[in-house]
Formats: C-alpha cells, sequence, structure tokens
C-alpha cells in the first residue's frame, strides 16, 4: 500500500479497448453507412446510361519517296502528324460541319420509375416548333388521337428564366397548339405505351457528348474516333458523321488549295499567250518585210544565248511574282500557318522548313491549351516560339525576294550585254534575231505555265483522300457507364468511414471515466469495488436500499466483494473506520454508505453510518428515519452520543443523521470532537462509516482522512471525469495519504475479454 | 444478437420435432427454490404450490429443493429448512400434487461455512453432495482449503451453477482444475437458453461439449423460469448435452 505510486506512465493504446469503444458505436456506424449507401444508391439510379461508339479511321502518312509525287506536293502540309489529327478531329470546326449536317437538338424522355431516359428517335410522337425552346414539357398519351401538354411550374428552367409559367391542357395530335409562351405541332409517329413523356428543343444547335480519339501506338495509322453519349443511336450516328466529316474535310482542303494555285497560273497563261501572239505576227511581219530567212550564225549564238536567258528571267518573275504574292499575304494575314506554299518554295527550302515547324509549334500549343492557361510558362515558351517563327519566316520570304530581284538584276544586265553585241551585228539580222528569240521565249513559258496547269487540275478533280473509313461505328448495346456497384459501394465505404472516424472522435474526445481501464490509465490507487447500476424503478419514492430489498442481486453481490476487499485491507484486528468522499456530489456517496453499511450489518457487523456532509442531510432519508438531532448538535456538545444513535429497522446497522444544518460546515469538520467521538464509537461497533462532502468542492475532511482507517474515492461511470482523478493526484501528493481506494460506482456495461454484460438476464432478480 | 438466437433456436426445434425422440427424460431436479419465504425463491405458499404444480407438469416426479444457506442474508439451519418441507409437503398433498419433495440445501461458501462442516451435518443430496456456490464476483480466498475439508469430511463436493461465475475467464483451465479438486458440476438448464446471459451461455455449452457435466438443475425460484426450462427441453443444445455426457440426475 506504501509503494503504490499514484501516477501511471502514459500507456501505448490498447488496440482491444479501442476496437470495444467503436463497437459501442456500430449503430451508429452501420446508420451512416445506410445513409451513404442510399445516397449512393439514389445517385446511381438516377444517373443516365453512357454509350460509346467508336469508328476507325485509316490515316494516310508521307513516306519520303511518297513526297515527291505531285499531288502531295500540291498538299503542302509536310508529313501527317497524327496528333495534328487527333485535335483536328476534336476541334470545334468539325463539330460544327457535323452538326450543320445532323439535327441534335430534339430531346425526348420517357419518364418511367421516376427516372427520365432519352429516347431519342424511339419517340412515339415528334414535335416541330417556332417557339418555346429550351422549355421542358411533359407529355401524358390519353387516347390514340389525344394527349396531354403540360408544364410543371416548378421546372428547372422555368425557375432558371425566373418566370412561373405552367401549362396543362389536352390536345389533338397535329393541331397547332399557340400561347404567348411557345407555339408547336405535335405528330405522332406510332402508338404509344401508356407512359409518361418528356421533350425539350435546344433553342441553337450544340455539341454534346463526349469525343476522344485513341492512336493504338505512336506508329500507328489508325485512329479510333470515339462518342460518349446518352442515347445510343446518336452516340453511334455522331461518331460515324465525325469520321466522314473528317475524311470530308480533309479532300476539300486539298482541293482548295489547288484552285487557288490553278487561278494564278491561268492569270500568267493568258498574259503569256497575249506575248505569244504578239511576238509571233512580229516575227511574221518582218519576214515579209525584209525576207531574211537565213540568220547569220554569229547573231544565231548571240541570240540562243539571250534566249536562255530571258527564260530565265521569266521564271524568275513568275517566281517572284508568287513570292511577292505570299510575302503580301504574311503581311496581312494574321494566320501566317494555313498558307500555302506550293510553287513558292520547294520542299526542302528553309522556308518551307521554317513553315513546317510553324506548324506543328501551333498544334504543340494548342495541345497544351488544353491543359493549361495561357500563362503557363510553357504556353508562354511556345507562343514566343511562334512569334518568333513568325518573324523568321517574314524576314525569310522579304530576304527570298531580295535575292530574287539581285538574280533578276544579274540576268537583265547579262541580257543587255548579249544586246549590245547583237548591235554590232547588221541591222536586218538583228532584228530578225530579237524577233526570233522573243518568240520561242514566250513559247517555252507558255509550256511551262500549261504543265503546271494540268498538274493543278489533276489535283483539283481528284477527290481521293489518303485518309479513309476503317470500320463505321457500331450501335453499342451496353452502357460503359455509370458503374453503379462501383457508386454504392463507395456509398457504403464513405459511410463505414466516415461512422468510423465520427466514433473515434466520439472516443477520444470523451472527458469521462467509463470503465476500469479508464480508470487504472489514470491513476494507480487500487479499485476495491466495482457496483453496477442500480434501477430505479419508481424515481420519485425515497431510494430503497438494494443490497436489503435483493440480497442476491448482482449489486449485493458487488458489495459483498467491496466487503471481502475491504477486510482484506484491513490493518490491525478491532473496528474499522471507513470514509467515504468522491470529486463533486451525485457520485453515489449516499447509495454507497447505506448499502455498505447494509452488506457489513448482514454479516453481523456492528455497524454505524456517520453522516458527515452537513450540506446535504438526506442519510436518514433512506432509512425514513428524522433529522432533528445529529452530528451537529453533538459536535457543539448541545446533545450526548447516545441521544443522537439511530437505530435503524435492520439488526445491527445504527446511524447518526447530520442533525440542522450549520452556518459554518467547514468550522464544525474541523472540531476535534469527532475524534472522541469516533474512539468512543469503536467499543460499540465494529464498523464506522463516515459520508463527507466531496473533496472537489471542500477539503473540510481531509484531516479526518489521515485518521480514518480507509478512504474510499467514488468514481461514477459515465459522469466523473478524467480530470477528478488527475486532481486526486495533486491532493493526495500534498496528503500523502497510503490508506486510498477507489470504488467505480454505476457501472452499466463492463468490458470482459469475452463480450459484454449488464445487469440483463445476470441475477435471478433482474429477470423478474 | 438475441432475436437471431432465436430464431436459430426456433429452427431447430421444428426440426426436431419430426426426430425420434431418444432424449432421456428428467424425472428428478436436484436445485430448487420451492420452499416459501426461506430465501429468494418463493415468496409465499401459494406461489410454492404454483412452482410445484408447473414442474409436476413439465415432467418432474422428484424434486430436492434447496434452500440457501448464506452467513449475511439467508440464515436457514436444518430446522428452519425442514420445518418449511413439512409444511410444503402437506399443502402440496391437500392440492393434490402427487410429486415427491426432499430437501437440501445450497451453501454460500463464506466466513461460515467452516463452522457448518465442524458443527455438524451438512444438508446433503443422496446422503453424498453438498451443493454450494461462491459468489458470482471473485472466487473466495480459502475455496481450495474449504473443499479439501469438505472431501476429508465424507462430503462430496457439488458446484451450482459452474457456468454463472463471472470470475472464470480462462474456460479449459479453470474447470480443469476445480473438477481436478474432486467438485462435481451441476449446471443449469435455464444457462443453455441464455438466461443468465451470453456469458454463461457460452460456458454451459463448454462445459457440454468438454463432457463436464454431471447434474442438471434447474435452479426455479419463479414461474418463468419453469417455461423457458420446458421451451429448452426441446432445442438441440439441450439434446446434445445427453450425447456427450453421464447426466446423474435420476440416480438420486
Amino acid at each position: 500500500m506504501d509503494k503504490i505510486s499514484s501516477e501511471v506512465e502514459p500507456v501505448e493504446i490498447d488496440v482491444q479497448k479501442v476496437f470495444f469503444d467503436i463497437y459501442q458505436y456500430k449503430w451508429m456506424i452501420l446508420l451512416s453507412m445506410l445513409i451513404f449507401g442510399s445516397i449512393g444508391s439514389y445517385y446511381a439510379y438516377f444517373l443516365p446510361n453512357v454509350y460509346k461508339a467508336t469508328a476507325s479511321i485509316k490515316v494516310g502518312v508521307d513516306k519520303d519517296d511518297y513526297a515527291k509525287d505531285v499531288v502531295s506536293i500540291a498538299m503542302g502540309r509536310g508529313a501527317i502528324n497524327a496528333s495534328t489529327e487527333k485535335d483536328l478531329i476534336k476541334s470545334r470546326y468539325l463539330s460544327d460541319k457535323v452538326l450543320q449536317k445532323m439535327d441534335f437538338r430534339e430531346h425526348y424522355y420517357e419518364v418511367k420509375h421516376y427516372r427520365a431516359t432519352e429516347i431519342y428517335k424511339n419517340s412515339p410522337f415528334s414535335v416541330s416548333m417556332t417557339r418555346g425552346y429550351g422549355i421542358l414539357f411533359d407529355v401524358h398519351s390519353i387516347d390514340k388521337t389525344h394527349y396531354r401538354l403540360m408544364i410543371k411550374e416548378k421546372g428547372f428552367f422555368s425557375r432558371l428564366l425566373g418566370n412561373t409559367f405552367s401549362y396543362d391542357r389536352v390536345h389533338e395530335y397535329g393541331e397547332k397548339v399557340h400561347t404567348s409562351t411557345f407555339s408547336l405541332i405535335l405528330t405522332k409517329k406510332h402508338d404509344s405505351y401508356d407512359a409518361e413523356y418528356q421533350f425539350l428543343i435546344d433553342a441553337s444547335r450544340r455539341t454534346f457528348g463526349r469525343v476522344s480519339v485513341v492512336q493504338y501506338s505512336e506508329h500507328s495509322t489508325i485512329l479510333q474516333v470515339s462518342v460518349e453519349d446518352t442515347v445510343a443511336l446518336r452516340s453511334q450516328e455522331y461518331a460515324n458523321a465525325l469520321a466522314q466529316a473528317y475524311i470530308q474535310q480533309n479532300i476539300e482542303t486539298k482541293t482548295q488549295e489547288a484552285t487557288e494555285r490553278l487561278s494564278f497560273i491561268e492569270k500568267q497563261l493568258y498574259s503569256v499567250s497575249h506575248n505569244i501572239e504578239t511576238s509571233a505576227s512580229h516575227l511574221e511581219d518582218f519576214r515579209e518585210e525584209t525576207k531574211v530567212v537565213n540568220v547569220a550564225h554569229n547573231a544565231k549564238t548571240i541570240l540562243a544565248r539571250i534566249d536562255t536567258y530571258e527564260t530565265d528571267l521569266m521564271n524568275l518573275e513568275i517566281e517572284e511574282a508568287m513570292l511577292k504574292a505570299f510575302y503580301t499575304d504574311i503581311q496581312s494575314a494574321k494566320k501566317i500557318e494555313t498558307l500555302s506554299i506550293s510553287g513558292v518554295a520547294k520542299e526542302e527550302s528553309i522556308l518551307a522548313q521554317l513553315m513546317k515547324e510553324l506548324q506543328e509549334t501551333i498544334i504543340e500549343r494548342n495541345t497544351l491549351r488544353q491543359d493549361y492557361t495561357n500563362l503557363h510558362p510553357v504556353v508562354i515558351q511556345s507562343t514566343h516560339k511562334i512569334k518568333q517563327l513568325k518573324n523568321s519566316i517574314k524576314e525569310t520570304s522579304y530576304n527570298l525576294v531580295k535575292t530574287l530581284e539581285k538574280r533578276k538584276y544579274l540576268l537583265t544586265t547579262n541580257i543587255e550585254k548579249q544586246r549590245k553585241k547583237l548591235q554590232v551585228l547588221p541591222e536586218k539580222e538583228r532584228q530578225f534575231g530579237q524577233l526570233e528569240h522573243k518568240f520561242k521565249m514566250h513559247e517555252e513559258i507558255n509550256s511551262y505555265l500549261l504543265k503546271q496547269k494540268s498538274e493543278a487540275q489533276m489535283v483539283k478533280e481528284s477527290s481521293i483522300s489518303k485518309n479513309r473509313m476503317l470500320d463505321l461505328a457500331l450501335l453499342p448495346t451496353s452502357p460503359i457507364k455509370p458503374k453503379r456497384k462501383f457508386i454504392v459501394m463507395i456509398g457504403f465505404l464513405l459511410g463505414l468511414a466516415l461512422g468510423i472516424l465520427f466514433a473515434f472522435l466520439r472516443v477520444f474526445l470523451d472527458t469521462k471515466i467509463k470503465d476500469e481501464s479508464d480508470v487504472s490509465q489514470l491513476v494507480a490507487y487500487p479499485i476495491l469495488g466495482t457496483i453496477p447500476h442500480i434501477r430505479d424503478k419508481k424515481k420519485n419514492l425515497p431510494k430503497k436500499i438494494k443490497v436489503f430489498e435483493t440480497p442476491k442481486s448482482s449489486v449485493a453481490e458487488s458489495f459483498r466483494h467491496l466487503r471481502g476487499s475491504l477486510e482484506f485491507m484491513r490493518q490491525q484486528e478491532g473496528s474499522q473506520i471507513i470514509l467515504l468522499t468522491s470529486s463533486v456530489g451525485q457520485e453515489g456517496k449516499t447509495t454507497l454508505c447505506t448499502n455498505l453499511g447494509a452488506i457489513m450489518s448482514l454479516s453481523i457487523k456492528r455497524t454505524i453510518i456517520l453522516n458527515l456532509d452537513f450540506r446535504k442531510p438526506t442519510l436518514h432519508t433512506r432509512f425514513n428515519l428524522p433529522n432533528k438531532i445529529g452530528l451537529s448538535e453533538l459536535l457543539n456538545k448541545q446533545v450526548a452520543l447516545k441521544d443522537v444513535i439511530q437505530c435503524t429497522q435492520y439488526p445491527y446497522l445504527d446511524i447518526i443523521s447530520s442533525g440542522a444544518i450549520p452556518p459554518n460546515p467547514s468550522e464544525l469538520i474541523h472540531n476535534q470532537g469527532i475524534y472522541g467521538i469516533l474512539e468512543e464509537l469503536k467499543t460499540g461497533y465494529d464498523i464506522i462509516i463516515i459520508d463527507t462532502p466531496p473533496i472537489g468542492l471542500v477539503t473540510d475532511a481531509k484531516e479526518l482522512m489521515h485518521y480514518v482507517d480507509i478512504n474510499l474515492y467514488i468514481v461514477r461511470a459515465d459522469y466523473s471525469k478524467k480530470f477528478f482523478l488527475k486532481n486526486l493526484i495533486k491532493f493526495n501528493k500534498i496528503e500523502k495519504l497510503s490508506n486510498l481506494g477507489l470504488v467505480l460506482n454505476d457501472v452499466k456495461k463492463k468490458r470482459g475479454s469475452y463480450g459484454y454484460y449488464d445487469g440483463h438476464g445476470y441475477y435471478e432478480e433482474d429477470d423478474t | 444478437m438475441d432475436i437471431m438466437m432465436g430464431m436459430g433456436t426456433m429452427k431447430k426445434m421444428i426440426r426436431n420435432q419430426h426426430n425420434v425422440d431418444d432424449t432421456p427424460m428428467l424425472n428428478i431436479d436436484l436445485h430448487s427454490h420451492l420452499i416459501p419465504a426461506l430465501d429468494d425463491g418463493a415468496k409465499d405458499m401459494d406461489e410454492s404450490l404454483k412452482l410445484l404444480k408447473a414442474l409436476e407438469e413439465a415432467g418432474y416426479y422428484k424434486l430436492i429443493t434447496t434452500p440457501h444457506i448464506m452467513m449475511d442474508s439467508y440464515r436457514n439451519t436444518r430446522q428452519t429448512i425442514m420445518k418449511g418441507l413439512e409444511e410444503l409437503q402437506i399443502m402440496a398433498k391437500q392440492a393434490g400434487l402427487r410429486i415427491e419433495i426432499e430437501a437440501a440445501a445450497e451453501y454460500y461458501l463464506d466466513d461460515e461455512f467452516i463452522t457448518h462442516i465442524e458443527k455438524g451435518k451438512l444438508l446433503t443430496l443422496s446422503n453424498k453432495y453438498v451443493l454450494f456456490e461462491t459468489s458470482y464476483m471473485a472466487k473466495p480466498l480459502d475455496f481450495e482449503s474449504m473443499i479439501e475439508k469438505l472431501i476429508s469430511t465424507g462430503y462430496t463436493p457439488l458446484l451450482a451453477h459452474p457456468e454463472r461465475y463471472r470470475y472464470i475467464e480462462d474456460f479449459e483451465l479453470e474447470y480443469k482444475a476445480l473438477k481436478k479438486l474432486g467438485i462435481y458440476f451441476q449446471v443449469n438448464i435455464n444457462s443453455f437458453g441464455g438466461h443468465y446471459g451470453k456469458d454463461a451461455q457460452d460456458k454451459a455449452i463448454f462445459l457440454s461439449q468438454n463432457s463436464m457435466i454431471d447434474f442438471l438443475g434447474s435452479d426455479v425460484h419463479h414461474l418463468k423460469q419453469v417455461k423457458t426450462l420446458v421451451a429448452i427441453k426441446e432445442t438441440q443444445v439441450y439434446k446434445d448435452i445427453f450425447k456427450k455426457n453421464l447426466i446423474l440426475n435420476n440416480l438420486l
């Protein structure tokens, strides 16, 4: 006893105890699981099915030897890049093209079991509307010719628009329904079942569903175009339309480029053919006039040289004109990347490379923009690069123009030199040579342009795309989403997790003492007894003494056990003085006093209970005895000891009540007269039980605590706070009481190594 | 939990209705509190007679009733018990009951028990067995010495409801130790139905499965217990007792 340290080392969490603590909240956890499970089920039930339809496209990719093909040069866009094509398919440009062809604005729903399912083309009726877009209508079929049209007042859309328009009338199919809000005609397609329908027509064509493009591997040339939608048929139609639109736009782009080029060549041809005619007639006229048939050999050589130079010059001029046109376009156009460089620069030229790089960078930036904002460093970097590339293109094309001009200048000076040589030749001969040379030159240019024209025409006329449809999308039979079981399971698991979390918080934030383990974790004082909860059947009647009422009850048993413990702790023979105290009121001090007294008296021990708790004189009420005079009078020496001892109805059990409430309870306890009284009582009694005020409130009885044989400190389960015991430790650090024992009162449940028990079914009397 | 258990037993009961019942009848009971106002059993003669009638209807033809002898609550003696028995026998005869009634006692292992052994003859069953109980909460410190004393004096210790002691935690170890001391076990029939809680039920089933039961007792205090008793006798768990244990009731 003396060696007991009052404090206990903080122990690590006892897993079993935590489990039992949590287990107590099993119903709450179950409830939480049910709630979240039903939320999950509700959500899963109303979530529409999503179907996925997939079409495959084979994309033609340029190979190196293929690149020199006229057609692919005419394409002029460099090698096909899979990511470009993916972006293109997902672009709004393409989806707009699809929506121009397909009308997805009408939405028909079938309402079954509170769930509206979009039925698309399976609707038993169709609607044509001039006004009333965006309103959700309810349709109930009445008979073969009539239907009921409704707009619910609290519909989502009406609330959104802030109007409270509602409508409910019966109409005939085919009849024009005209109101201030809408105007429509409902046409019956086929007989409907007795079901509820809804329809809604969008004001404008809008994109929907989720388009995804998948390339099997990096080098695969097959793209899978998938569309996810709540209607299986619509997802199929949309996927196919999208794939076809992609192939179509490929052809269109190619044709457009060829057309542009053709018109340029035709313009050139027009002027050239005019020149041929002129130079041919000049030559003819000169021949007639001079009859020169043969030109001197010398002049012929010179003229041939001039001829070559001038053809070159002419080619240069065409090239320059094209380049200049391109340059002007660059200056004016915002979208440089869309300009064609066919005929302007050759595939391997710097300009072509720059253009290719520019296009790739723009695609890269577009891809980045899907994930990042414009302010993201990567995007900024990309934008910067594009700017630089554009400047490079401008500079390069400008330089190219300059180079061409220089070449032109050189050629022109060469021609001039040759001409001067020619001038030395005889006049006629020279003139003829010049004319002949001019004609030849124009002829050559003409043939070159004609060749170009036929090539461009070939490209324009061809409607063969390198891309082709591989597989059309099939009608999806089963939905890919939502995973209903999964959602419900997530709901249950979430409920479980939150329930356990809540239980954990409840357990860890609970400051009340619940069981013996809580006590033994805080203090090392021996627990001398554990008293189960005493059920009060009649709340208003004065409390009965359970030990007397039912001597074989679990409560009586627990007091018997406490009696045994007290007997075991007895230090010497003779009378034993037991002092009872607690932290605050309501912890069961008086009940413990009376029942302890009862169990003592039952074992033929002369027992007396003293009520020293002057503030709460209730002891006598348990025995139906008066409280006219008692300890307060005795301590004030107004009466003698034998006058205040009251015999109870039970043998061997007497009490001394508190007496009149004194004005100075603290002083009265400190009255040294108590020791004399106790000594005197020892001669007549085996057991003296003293009920004292709670030490949490006043420490009046601390002197007495050193005097008595044993101090019982009462802790009430689910009532006393844990800090009470910490205060007790502080108290005893000063007082250093060695004879201190705890009694845990009002235990409703006890954790055993094998489950739980409470009073139920434990003892006979508990069953009745 | 209890509801599920109840459903289980119900099913078993229905299943067993068509079986050939080879379970021996228990005709003799050795643990009850039927003498009026001696303990926490029957309160008056009227209740006693009702209990006797119910037990007779339940198939018993001999009852050895056992009032508590307990230092601090029920200070019964051979004299008070025998006097009460005589009155009960007379009244039962008058009421037309044919059931045979004898009396012994259920001793509580307290400080006075040793004096009882020393002072004179204990009330026994078949001149041999002394029915006793202990506190449910804690095993008495001098338990072993009291048992030794009992045996050396010539009695056979018979522990009432061993399944109901909370202080037994290691079933295997502690029950075997008790058996080794030479103690016979009397299990309450009602324990198999959970009448005294889940713990007592688990322990009763453990004792049954390990062939440790010697006697089966009714431990009747009031009428409700007779009703549950009759119900349990229809269950498979009850029938299984006789397959694993040698029940000595009918030898008394």
